[in-house]
């Protein structure tokens, strides 16, 4: 699904086609879902965080009245800003191990995490400030560019290099810190 | 330091050049100088240990509703503010922020609960029991007035409005109070040259200058309802057209004077004749003002005017067209009832020289709005 993809179904949804938005939300669930789950490290949390990003998301089109340049930054941009609010109203979260992770069935072949592994990584990111979860998220957990990170934290690209690598370094300590 | 001597460089240049070229690792850091080798190595692996998670995917039960239990909670999508809507007073706002609007319109109103007197006082004209809280309403806002600026363009404004609530009164037959609308637009006259003493020349002549073309327009009003009212009721409208006619050529005297800054004096105080008309309640009726010195042998009287039912009014230069003829109601839109929105050096005015009908048919009553 393109860019412009995106734009047109937006285009109709604000014009009130429910269906076009619901379009636009089963193009962007899982990469928003995934998005929200390292940040949040909860299935329940990071499915009612992805639902309200896409609420939230009806009432700013509609609000201002016009579709985002971007849409892709524009959504992820209100995922993280919910991300936020939701730790500033919910200080305590569910650990981990009450739910069972959701990693696909087909992963077992490839070299991946394992849920030990997992965890600790959701629990060190979450440890980190929000900008840096941020760009590590967008970078390494969702494979972005340096420009679409830049782009959906509104900064420079110089900016995100600086970023990721003061966030990888910080991250660092944390997982050393939970090592000892 | 050039930007190559930082790890954060050499990070990106590792990560790009494994994403971009497929080199491995090892190869990536190769190039990477010793002094941040260490470092861009242990930070590369944990960069690539997070590109290595896994696939992380919405169960299938929430993958399976997702879609209809988001478009059941969407909400209507709001109305956009359109020309209708406007009209209507539409709120043109999604439901959170209508609501908050809303909240906010009802504190208001509590807030300024007297300002609904105000309001309602806006209409009332000379004789009606809230005409005092309008003008005492009108009275706060000019001493309000930060500039001498404003304080002259709201005098205008209040003035005009003195004018106007004087043909209104003619126009609905009400005779007995065009005496105190009189009464009124003298005060407003002499504040409207109060208030222009304290602007620079140019502004201060603008004024003196728009002021004689709404003048003009009133003795138009004023003229043609002199043809309609009934014999007994002319006198009162008589001593109004006269006033104005006189008012105007003592600014048209200041303004031709050398030193044009001199204030225009006013016409004497209309006095009470001994034989008010039958009809009128008021107990004294002013004899007619009488001319400034100088004036009395060589007014001419006002220009023709058609009667009512014989065609359309002429609009002659410097007069506004009357907008209903005698006898079919109040004029809605009287000439110059919009205020002058702009003082001079600030944007021409609404009306251009010569008269004609505002650009604001209808006026702008919400000039003493809260």
């Amino acid at each position: 699904m393109t860019s412009s993809n995106f734009h047109r179904l937006l285009e109709r949804a604000l014009q009130g086609d429910k269906e076009a938005f619901g379009d636009f939300y089963e193009q962007m669930l899982e990469r928003v879902y995934r998005y929200v789950f390292y940040r949040t490290g909860h299935i329940q949390d990071a499915e009612d965080l992805t639902e309200t990003v896409f609420l939230k998301a009806w009432e700013a089109l509609h609000r201002t009245g016009r579709v985002p340049d971007d849409p892709e930054a524009w959504i992820y941009r209100i995922a993280h800003n919910l991300v936020i609010d939701f730790y500033r109203t919910r200080k305590t979260s569910i650990p981990l191990d009450e739910a069972p992770l959701p990693v696909q069935e087909s992963i077992a072949e490839r070299e991946v995490l394992h849920k030990e592994d997992m965890e600790r990584l959701v629990n060190a990111l979450k440890q980190l400030p929000p900008t840096y979860q941020q760009v590590l998220v967008c970078r390494f957990i969702q494979g972005m560019s340096h420009r679409e990170t830049a782009k959906i934290m509104e900064t420079s690209e110089a900016n995100v290099r600086v970023l990721q690598y003061r966030a990888l370094r910080r991250l660092k300590q944390i997982l050393n810190r939970q090592k000892e | 330091m050039s930007h190559e001597d930082t790890p954060e460089f050499w990070l990106d240049a590792c990560l790009r050049a494994m994403t971009q070229e497929g080199v491995s690792p090892q190869q990536a850091l190769a190039k990477v100088p010793p002094a941040y080798r260490e470092e861009v190595a242990a930070l590369l692996e944990l960069a690539l240990w997070m590109q290595s998670a896994p696939e992380v995917t919405p169960r299938p039960s929430f993958r399976r509703k997702a879609r209809p239990r988001l478009l059941e909670r969407l909400p209507a999508p709001p109305v956009h503010e359109t020309a209708s809507t406007r009209r209507l007073g539409g709120l043109p706002f999604p439901r959170p922020r209508a609501l908050a609007w809303a909240l906010a319109l009802v504190f208001l109103a509590a807030l300024f609960t007297t300002s609904g007197l105000v309001y309602a006082a806006h209409q009332a004209l000379p004789g009606d029991a809230l005409y005092p809280v309008k003008i005492r309403w009108e009275e706060m806002q000019l001493a309000w007035a930060d500039t001498p600026q404003e304080k002259a363009q709201r005098a205008l404004v209040f003035l005009e409005r003195r004018l106007e609530e004087l043909e209104v009164l003619a126009a609905r037959g009400r005779y007995q109070d065009v005496l105190q609308a009189q009464a009124q637009v003298r005060k407003w006259m002499e504040t409207v040259l109060s208030t222009a003493e304290h602007l620079p020349k140019d502004q201060r002549e603008a004024v003196l200058t728009r002021l004689q073309q709404r003048l003009a327009a009133h003795e138009q009003v004023v003229q043609r309802l002199l043809e309609s009212v009934p014999p007994a009721a002319r006198s009162g409208l008589s001593r109004a057209l006269e006033a104005s006619q006189r008012w105007r050529e003592a600014l048209q005297h200041a303004l031709e004077a050398p030193r044009s800054g001199e204030k225009p004096t006013p016409p004497p105080e209309p006095q009470p004749t001994p034989n008010p008309p039958q009809h009128e309640k008021t107990t004294h009726t002013p004899a007619p003002p009488k001319p400034p010195p100088g004036k009395e042998e060589d007014r001419e009287p006002g220009p023709p005017v058609e009667p009512p039912g014989e065609g359309p009014p002429e609009n002659p230069p410097g007069g506004g067209p009357p907008d209903s003829p005698p006898g079919e109601g109040p004029p809605e839109n009287l000439p110059g009832e919009g205020p002058p929105e702009n003082l001079p050096g600030e944007g021409p005015p609404d009306n251009p020289p010569g008269g004609g009908p505002p650009d604001n048919p209808g006026g702008d009553r919400s000039e003493g709005k809260p």
